[in-house]
């Protein structure tokens, strides 16, 4: 299962990683006094938003290694109507055009408001239409809240660790633009809390099926015994990387120790190894 | 009138489980290696022929399982590309030259396995297509699955797995129709539909 959804899963973290960095460093501006509008926290949000344009472009292509016809992908917005796949491709390409005109403006020394907010849209609405694709399946730890979490708890993880590692690079991490990264990790921290509780409880709930009736036995939601094993350590494995990554973050970004480019690189490598190893397990409960 | 609706009705007590309607189903429509759009399952468990009981109390009970050709084909809804569709008479069909191969429509079905993805170019043991003529050959990057035979169908004759059946299990027609043989079946015996909770719809009834 992991290997033939290997570009899906790397999808799944590279769009939700260009819609945390986007939307985190455009609330910051938003957010940020005039008076603090430094260099250096200038760059640091201008170079944010910027590599979010090439992650999500990444994404997509990535995503296209993932069909059995990737010449036929202009088909994937044909059911708008119905398909949340289609939805997600609609908002995933609207994401990234409004980011290139946004970009575009923003290299003319352009301010637009309404393209800022509506990219921060298309980034969030493309994420739900991700999660939803598989919540509407029905499948055992798929149908719950923990795929919202999963999904667009990526947007928060990924986004704050990546801009507390764009900002570490431009030493951008003093006065309120280092407070609102301090809250952006705390929320990441809130994230990785609530993943805990959710999986503690789904860990519980899944079960194999030993006993067969006419239901269980055509069910595609059937799980056995080693599936559930492997979808627990995958599980595990990434939350204890996510966990140790955003807290290792946190600590040295309050304390102000190891502020240094290579230590957060580490630790955004971390946190992203996490992530990875969540969404494979998410997709082991998958059908074969 | 009412419009023709395909329905497919399967008499469990009747199944003898000797796999002839799959191994019809997999040479009529010329399936690639591998490849069962219909497959006979024991209430053993998923392995083939896996009796259910306690020993020396074994008994095998027959389930045939393909496409459910549903009312409300959770598949089609969720296909991106216009590639799984319905027809006005109820049969969930599969479009090879638009399908992206996505599998979202495997992901969507709530039954197990009714669905096959051609990840390679389909390959045969023999060296020629032994299946019926008319039969649309599969794609490479494509899913595949049960299409209740409309080529057979669409020419007045029964589909391949209810025409074979030596036990005279599978009953096929239009339940719209008063005088259908299936219309008659569903009325005068108890009947269920697999996953009836999923409310999709299922138009393959399972006489009990």
């Amino acid at each position: 299962m992991i290997r033939k959804e290997l570009s899906l899963i790397v999808n799944s973290i590279l769009v939700p990683l260009a819609a945390g960095l986007f939307i985190f460093l455009a609330v910051f501006r938003l957010i940020l006094p005039d008076g603090t509008d430094s260099a250096p926290v200038k760059y640091f949000t201008g170079t944010g938003m910027a590599l979010s344009g090439p992650v999500i472009l990444l994404g997509i292509i990535v995503s296209l290694f993932h069909l059995g016809n990737p010449f036929r992908a202009y088909r994937s917005v044909k059911k708008i109507d119905t398909s949340w796949l289609s939805r997600e491709v609609f908002f995933t390409g609207a994401f990234f055009g409004l980011w290139l005109l946004y970009y575009i403006l923003e290299s003319a020394g352009i301010v637009n408001s309404y393209v800022i907010c509506l990219t921060i849209m298309a980034g969030f609405l493309s994420i739900v239409s991700m999660a939803n694709i598989y919540h509407s399946t029905g499948k055992p730890g798929w149908s719950g809240f923990n795929t919202y979490t999963g999904f667009l708890g990526s947007i928060i993880i990924l986004g704050s660790v990546a801009v507390a590692s764009i900002a570490v690079f431009y030493r951008a991490f003093s006065g309120e633009a280092g407070n609102l990264i301090f809250i952006s990790l705390l929320m990441a921290l809130f994230v990785t809390a609530l993943r805990f509780i959710q999986q503690s409880f789904l860990f519980a709930k899944l079960k194999p099926d030993d006993e067969w009736n006419m239901d269980s036995l055509v069910s595609g939601s059937s799980l056995n015994e080693a599936t559930i094993s492997r979808y627990k350590i995958f599980m595990i494995a990434g939350w204890l990387l996510s966990f140790t990554g955003i807290v290792f973050s946190l600590l040295f970004f309050k304390s102000g120790v190891l502020v240094l480019n290579e230590v957060f690189a580490v630790l955004f490598a971390v946190v992203l190894a996490g992530e990875f190893l969540e969404r494979c397990g998410f997709y082991i409960l998958g059908p074969e | 009138m009412a419009e023709k609706r395909y329905v497919m009705v399967v008499d469990i007590k009747r199944c003898i489980g000797c796999h002839t309607c799959a191994i019809a189903c997999k040479s009529g429509n010329n399936l690639p290696n591998e490849v069962w759009w219909n497959r006979v399952l024991t209430f053993g468990g998923k392995d083939m022929d896996t009796p259910h009981g306690k020993f020396p109390n074994l008994q095998k009970q027959y389930l045939t399982l393909a496409c459910q050709h549903c009312e409300n084909p959770a598949c089609v809804k969720a296909c991106p590309a216009e590639a799984t569709y319905k027809r006005e008479d109820g049969v969930v069909m599969q479009d090879y030259d638009k399908c992206l191969g996505c599998r979202l429509c495997i992901m969507a079905c709530p039954y197990d396995s009714v669905r096959t993805y051609n990840e390679d170019n389909p390959e045969y043991y023999m060296d020629f297509p032994i299946g019926d003529a008319m039969v649309e050959p599969q794609q490479k990057g494509t899913v595949s699955k049960c299409n209740f035979c409309v080529d057979r169908i669409d020419n007045g004759l029964l589909p391949n797995c209810v025409d074979v059946c030596p036990a005279k299990a599978r009953f096929f027609g239009d339940v719209e129709d008063p005088e259908s043989e299936v219309y008659k079946l569903l009325k005068s015996n108890k009947h269920t539909q697999l996953l009836a909770d999923k409310r999709t719809k299922p138009s393959v009834y399972f006489l009990i």
